[in-house]
């Protein structure tokens, strides 16, 4: 395995653009993204491309088609939360092992507003699909509603932690002009907004969003041709699927990610205690308690407390979701994984402004989706 | 609570009692190999992988392991709002998705005794299906 940097990164604002196509969207994070690499688009031998909505075949070669196309494999990919982060890893994987010296990982998404709900193709168990969905199951934040009540009565959290985790968020984010939301918020705004599923209010669930990220990754040999400060190290990048999921294992227990955290810290040869920044999959508030516990931040149990303690705050111990989460920068979902490595990339450069983290070297990123799959990913400065 | 011409909203899901004082059971398969249990039912053991499953009958009683009032509509969904659903855990092993019945939302309790009953979704449709409501003390 070679080592693999990370040579660009860029982002298109998160948000709601009924005046771009998803192929503008698109093209402003790879163009972005390769002056930010310093390589030429001629010079990319690999396209990883993912969308989760949009059902369009091909939409890769869509969206790069409108830079133009130069004879390189573009594989388009779906891997519902996780698209962006599987395109990465794959990208990743490519040139580790040798395939390519220079590769693009690409996400982009235009949604539908309000409650998002899994679609029903011809190829699936359609009578099992839909009897669930009459019956009022299909419904994604009643899963974290049931997730917080059982922590609520194991773990003594209380609505008002779940309710921080938002406010934490959205302060970071005030501080991220690319995020979809902005405006601080308190607890009670979050917990006298909307009741979705008790006890989930509206601002307890991330927004639909749109919006696009990219990232060039490079063999670290070959990198040196185009830039000759410092690089960004992929240290770790894992895929998995985890095993024994069950609506009850893996909502209230750090089992569901733990399998793909400890694969990733394992092959960087770095613990959780070597981290310094995090982003990690926050769609609903009491996510991100969950996942603190299955990155090994703290005990099972113990995450609502190093939450009231301000550890995972910007200036606390462990900054997590420093651009504001899928709560607050928003939850372009064929592109969220991406813009996690853009924000993790600016930090350990020293580039993120306002909401910077002093002496950050090592970050990690981490979605989850049903599936189940799960991706971990950790860069190293 | 049962009546004639009730329709399944899934075939394989439960039993439809056909005598008075019969309760309805939930379907389930269990894998002859490991012994693992399944609801619904699984065609290859999901934790050892081999294709040699039975048919099995569930316990109609169970824990409510959670719940939520779901106050939003979901696609496909057109019985009443609010409703309750809620993660019922069986003696047999598994932990299922139900809809919640026969009782005020503020009486449901994490761990309570709960029973299974057939109950239809939307009033004017004759399709049921399984829920679970508090054991009465």
């Amino acid at each position: 395995m070679r080592e693999v940097v990370l040579l660009g990164i860029g982002q298109h604002k998160v948000g709601r653009f009924p005046d771009e196509t998803i192929t503008d969207i698109g093209r402003t994070a790879i163009l972005e993204a390769l002056k930010d690499a310093g390589i030429e688009y001629k010079d990319i031998q690999a396209a990883y491309f993912t969308n989760r909505d949009e059902r369009t075949p091909c939409l890769g070669q869509h969206v790069l088609g409108t830079i133009g196309l130069t004879g390189i494999p573009i594989i388009n990919a779906e891997n519902a939360s996780p698209s962006a982060s599987t395109a990465f890893v794959m990208a990743y994987d490519a040139v580790a092992t040798g395939q390519y010296d220079a590769a693009l990982a690409v996400g982009a998404e235009k949604t539908a507003r309000g409650l998002r709900v899994p679609v029903v193709g011809v190829g699936v168990n359609i009578n099992r699909m839909m009897a669930m969905a009459k019956q009022g199951f299909a419904v994604i934040p009643g899963m974290f509603a049931l997730a917080m009540r059982r922590r609520m009565k194991d773990f003594g959290e209380t609505v008002e932690q779940f309710a921080q985790v938002a406010v934490k968020n959205r302060k970071h984010a005030h501080l991220n002009p690319y995020a979809h939301y902005q405006d601080v918020m308190t607890i009670e705004d979050v917990l006298n907004s909307r009741l979705i599923c008790d006890p989930v209010t509206l601002f307890q669930c991330c927004p639909t969003s749109e919006g696009a990220a990219a990232a060039i990754l490079c063999s670290k040999d070959v990198a040196k041709r185009y830039k000759s400060d410092g690089f960004t190290i992929v240290a770790s990048g894992v895929l998995n699927t985890p095993v024994s999921w069950s609506p009850a294992l893996g909502i209230t227990t750090a089992g569901l990610d733990k399998m793909a955290a400890d694969e990733a810290y394992n092959m960087a040869g770095l613990g959780p205690k070597d981290v310094d920044i995090i982003e990690l999959h926050d769609p609903f508030t009491a996510s991100e308690l969950i996942h603190y516990e299955d990155l090994s931040l703290c005990e099972v149990g113990e995450a609502g407390k190093i939450l009231s303690e301000g550890k995972t705050e910007i200036g606390g111990e462990i900054p997590v979701n420093t651009d504001g989460g899928l709560l607050s920068r928003g939850h372009p979902i064929g592109a969220t994984g991406l813009y996690q490595i853009v924000e993790l990339e600016l930090q350990l450069r020293g580039q993120a402004g306002q909401r910077q983290v002093e002496g950050a070297k090592v970050g990690l990123g981490h979605m989850e989706g049903l599936g189940p799959c799960a991706t971990v990913i950790i860069l190293k400065r | 609570m049962v009546e004639q011409g009730m329709k399944p909203i899934a075939e394989g899901l439960f039993t439809i009692p056909s005598l008075p004082g019969e309760q309805p059971r939930l379907i389930g398969s269990k894998c002859r190999n490991c012994g693992r249990v399944y609801f619904p039912k699984e065609v290859v053991c999901n934790a050892c992988f081999q294709e040699d499953m039975e048919e099995t009958l569930l316990s109609n009683r169970g824990k409510l392991y959670s719940f939520t009032i779901i106050h939003q509509k979901p696609m496909a969904y057109s019985g009443p709002m609010p409703y309750a659903m809620g993660l019922v855990s069986l003696p047999e092993g598994p932990t299922i998705m139900s809809l919640l019945t026969g009782c005020d939302f503020e009486k449901l309790e994490l761990d309570m005794d709960v029973e299974l009953v057939l109950e239809k979704i939307v009033e004017e449709d004759e399709t049921v299906t399984y829920k679970f409501r508090p054991v009465q003390a």
